[in-house]
């Protein structure tokens, strides 16, 4: 099993330590991960990527190459990216940042408010916690307890609002899957 | 569980550039003195936070040149130390390497390689030092460098290099790039009783000690300043003694040969690579650090394919097994090479193996290699 992630957006979004997280949950349930990240010099606003191979055996090859998975959170990513998704795979985007004027291969277009949800929230930097909980529950490649958990090890603060904000977006996931 | 503050036993998820940090220390590591840059940073503020947990010093330098001076000066203070940075910095360093080599002050020294010449690409991965390691300070001296391919061997070869360079009293350099530097992975840090580190020899007696004086293996055994011993460190050429010996050509001679013969003499016991499916091979891929990573399942996909591939990866890129080369080079219908650069160690291997024979690939900053692309390459040369 080899099953590529990409998030991409802009710097400030939470993008790479989404990615971090998801890779520390598949440590945690006792596969293989690899994540990197990309980004120009800039601290804030620039094009981020952050990238994660989960394997159960040896990763090779440690970059996303056709994502199974793809989350896109700003309209310039999304052109950047969606045609690298894999046939049959899984797109998320933020559906007040991006415009999805053409699916590429997706099977499943998932719309989720995540920055607006998080604004709600009172904690927009939860966002990327929302965007995690919708992950979890697509992709189905880790268990919801597993990531919790990783949260839990890698987020220091704001620990309550940022687990609510995931378990937000767990359940936004299982209603879009259901639709 | 160990408890052990210096040896943090269990399994991780963190960055080559910590995996780094982490194995100077189970090393023994207990000195640093840097200036951060990308993308080596990480080692500097991951040392700056732990070596004070176990009682060493973090010191952050005005800049590179201070940076290599201080960790010689802690080095003969006898303590293990360790700079890391990136291109521009190492170039900044040369002078002061050398100065290293010539003391033979035990020392390791990070480049976690980006794109150059000059500022270059900070934030892309490049494998544009590795000439400049083997030759970036003047005179003639041999070093020692490795080059790490995972997570894992961020701690693993940080570790061996502090072994290699209390065992041969020299420099050692770990050439990472940008990519494995900042992958996060699995890293396993085992009990620190399954660690092996290396000391360097110490002097037995103060009675007619000379801090050049070899032992059988041309390796001095070193005293630590402020022992008592009389010691005279120079960037001279000396006697055993440690006496400036700037104009006998004999002295000269006798030193420059023994910096060299300790690494070339000892270099089987030195030299590591990994090698798979050669057996039979007919087309040999040679990649080192990040691209033997996208080679490797491009092999083995070929090898799926039925097509008669292998590959080699060596590890001490400083010195490498060149018999073993030339063998490989005789067997092989084709060798592909490929590199973060526009050709650079594909002079090496251009002596050892016919030029003719071999396939350069040269990759530059994000556009790394993919099994995909290095799988082509295999069967064009199939054609």
């Amino acid at each position: 099993m080899r099953y590529e992630i990409l998030i991409a957006g802009r710097g400030g979004q939470g993008v790479v330590l989404a990615g971090v997280i998801i890779g520390y949950a598949a440590i945690i349930s006792g596969l293989n991960a690899a994540q990197s990240q990309s980004y120009g010099p800039e601290a804030r606003g620039g094009k981020v990527r952050s990238e994660v191979i989960i394997s159960d055996g040896p990763v090779g090859y440690p970059k996303v190459r056709r994502p199974n998975l793809l989350v896109t959170l700003s309209q310039e990513a999304y052109e950047a990216y969606i045609d690298s998704l894999q046939e049959g795979g899984i797109l998320i985007y933020d559906e007040d940042l991006v415009k999805p004027e053409r699916a590429g291969r997706a099977a499943g277009r998932y719309p989720i408010p995540a920055t607006r949800m998080a604004e709600e929230l009172g904690l927009r930097l939860s966002a990327n916690m929302i965007i995690l909980g919708a992950i979890t529950s697509l992709s189905g490649v880790l268990r919801p307890e597993a990531v919790e958990e990783a949260i839990r090890r890698r987020v220091r603060r704001h620990l309550e609002i940022n687990l609510k904000a995931f378990r937000m977006g767990l359940e936004y996931g299982e209603r879009l899957k259901g639709d | 569980m160990s408890r052990r503050l210096d040896v943090l036993t269990g399994v991780h998820f963190v960055q080559g550039d910590i995996a780094c940090a982490e194995g100077a220390i189970a090393a023994g590591c207990r000195f640093f003195a840097g200036y951060p840059i990308t993308p080596s940073s990480e080692i500097a503020q991951h040392m700056a936070v732990r070596l004070p947990q176990v009682g060493g010093i973090y010191l952050q330098m005005e800049d590179e040149i201070a940076s290599i001076a201080a960790v010689i000066g802690a080095s003969w203070a006898g303590l293990k130390a360790m700079t890391a940075t990136s291109g521009p910095g190492f170039s900044l360093m040369q002078e002061n390497i050398g100065y290293a080599y010539m003391t033979e002050t035990p020392c390791v020294i990070v480049d976690v390689m980006r794109g150059g010449p000059s500022t270059g690409q900070p934030t892309k991965p490049g494998q544009q030092d590795v000439m400049q390691a083997k030759w970036g300070s003047h005179g003639d001296y041999e070093v020692i460098a490795l080059s790490p391919a995972s997570v894992q061997e961020m701690f693993d070869l940080t570790i061996e290099a502090f072994n290699l360079s209390e065992t041969y009293r020299c420099p050692v350099i770990l050439l990472a790039d940008e990519v494995i530097g900042h992958l996060r992975e699995k890293l396993i840090i085992p009990e620190a009783e399954e660690i092996e580190v290396v000391e360097r020899r110490r002097p037995e007696d103060l009675e007619g000690y000379k801090p050049f004086q070899p032992g059988e293996d041309l390796v001095p055994p070193m005293a630590r300043l402020g022992e008592g011993f009389r010691l005279y460190i120079t960037g001279l050429t000396h006697d055993e003694a440690g006496r400036p010996r700037a104009s006998s050509p004999e002295a000269q001679g006798r030193l420059v040969r023994r910096l060299c013969d300790k690494i070339r003499l000892n270099r089987h016991r030195i030299v590591k690579f990994e090698e798979h499916y050669l057996e039979d091979a007919e087309i040999v891929v040679i990649a080192y650090g990040l691209p033997y990573r996208s080679a490797l399942p491009a092999v083995e996909e070929a090898r799926r394919r039925g097509i008669r591939a292998g590959i080699y990866r060596p590890i001490t890129l400083w010195p490498q097994a060149e018999e073993r080369l030339r063998e490989i080079g005789e067997r092989a219908h084709r060798v592909i090479v490929l590199e973060m650069n526009y050709g650079q160690m594909l002079r090496e291997y251009q002596r050892w193996i016919d030029p003719d024979r071999i396939v350069f690939s040269p990759s530059f900053g994000e556009a790394i290699p993919t099994p995909e692309g290095v799988l082509g390459l295999i069967k064009r040369c199939m054609r």
